[in-house]
């Protein structure tokens, strides 16, 4: 047997014993409802995450007229927003909730892990998201 | 329609467009994702972020005829992001052993099955820089080298001479030919 048909005997060996799960395929699908056509995109500019784990990942995003500052620590996100107000709503690819922002300041807890983004309205109305973090 | 006349569609919101670019790409994310030896829900994780990430950049992507490598490249950070938090890299030895059980009730006959399963417990031993590429190759569809040598970040050149090694490694292993030569 030759390489090329070795590997396709492989290949079909994955397929059987490793096939990609069916709900990672119906969350691919699901992802591109997380686009944000309306809003105004806040760009990770500065991101220091402690390389073992432990201790929080501090980051900052800016857009032209917002900026936000996060600082993660387990399932706890606090945010520091200069040029919007209102709440900030956090967002994972299953769930969003909205929380306060007092003083610039919001905190939100029991933050899901994975993927999270941070939406926020500029006072003039223009939605502000941020880009997604690992948290 | 093309991949860059997928992305354009998809970047319109175009769901089936979106969907085809999930159904040809899926299977070399997961197959990444398994190269780095992630579980199944960190794999799961790995793949659904480099998805979003696309969402993302679905207008901003610079050469959509090269989403593949955009794809792979992006799939390697998260599969390395995901292991560095864990305080998993390198990737421990103890994981070869824990390769997942055969699925039940596929349609093969009972011989057929034994061969494929003594092979696939043959690959999960196979040593780690091998199996890692090899893992990536077995995606459906075969991925083209630019792309394995993104995901894995090894020179493209490379690919050729480690994968006959490999495959000779494997067939070694597998011994005499006895389960392969009948396949074929």
């Amino acid at each position: 047997m030759n390489d090329d048909d070795f590997l396709d005997v492989l290949r079909a060996a994955a397929d059987e014993f490793d096939p990609v799960p069916a709900g990672v395929l119906r969350d691919a699908s699901a992802a591109l409802a997380l686009r944000t056509l309306d809003a105004e995109l806040a760009e990770l500019v500065e991101e220091e995450a402690l390389v073992r784990g432990d201790g929080p990942l501090t980051l900052a995003f800016e857009s032209a007229r917002v900026t936000v500052s996060l600082e993660i620590s387990d399932d706890v996100v606090r945010g520091l927003v200069t040029g919007a107000e209102g709440e900030a709503v956090v967002e994972t690819p299953r769930s969003r909730r909205a929380v306060p922002i007092t003083d610039g300041w919001f905190i939100a807890t029991e933050v899901p892990p994975g993927l999270v983004r941070i939406r926020v309205t500029t006072s003039d109305g223009t939605p502000v998201v941020t880009q997604w973090v690992r948290r | 329609m093309d991949i860059p006349a997928l992305v354009a569609a998809a970047a319109r919101g175009d769901q089936s467009a979106w969907d085809a670019l999930v159904r040809q790409f899926s299977g070399l994310l997961w197959s990444i994702a398994r190269a780095y030896r992630l579980s199944d829900a960190d794999a799961a994780d790995a793949v659904q972020c480099t998805w979003i990430k696309l969402v993302e950049h679905l207008d901003r992507i610079a050469e959509p005829e090269r989403l593949a490598g955009w794809l792979s490249t992006t799939a390697r950070h998260e599969c390395l992001q995901l292991l560095r938090r864990s305080g998993r890299l390198p990737e421990p030895a103890e994981e070869i052993a824990d390769s997942p059980d055969p699925a039940p009730g596929v349609d093969h006959e009972l011989l057929t099955r034994e061969r494929d399963t003594a092979l696939w417990r043959v690959f999960e031993e196979l040593p780690d820089r091998c199996r890692r590429l090899l893992r990536v190759l077995m995606a459906s569809p075969p991925p083209a080298y630019a792309d394995v040598a993104l995901a894995l970040d090894m020179p493209v050149g490379s690919i050729g001479p480690i994968r006959q090694r490999c495959l000779g490694k494997l067939k070694a292993l597998v011994g005499g030919n006895e389960l392969l030569e009948e396949r074929s």
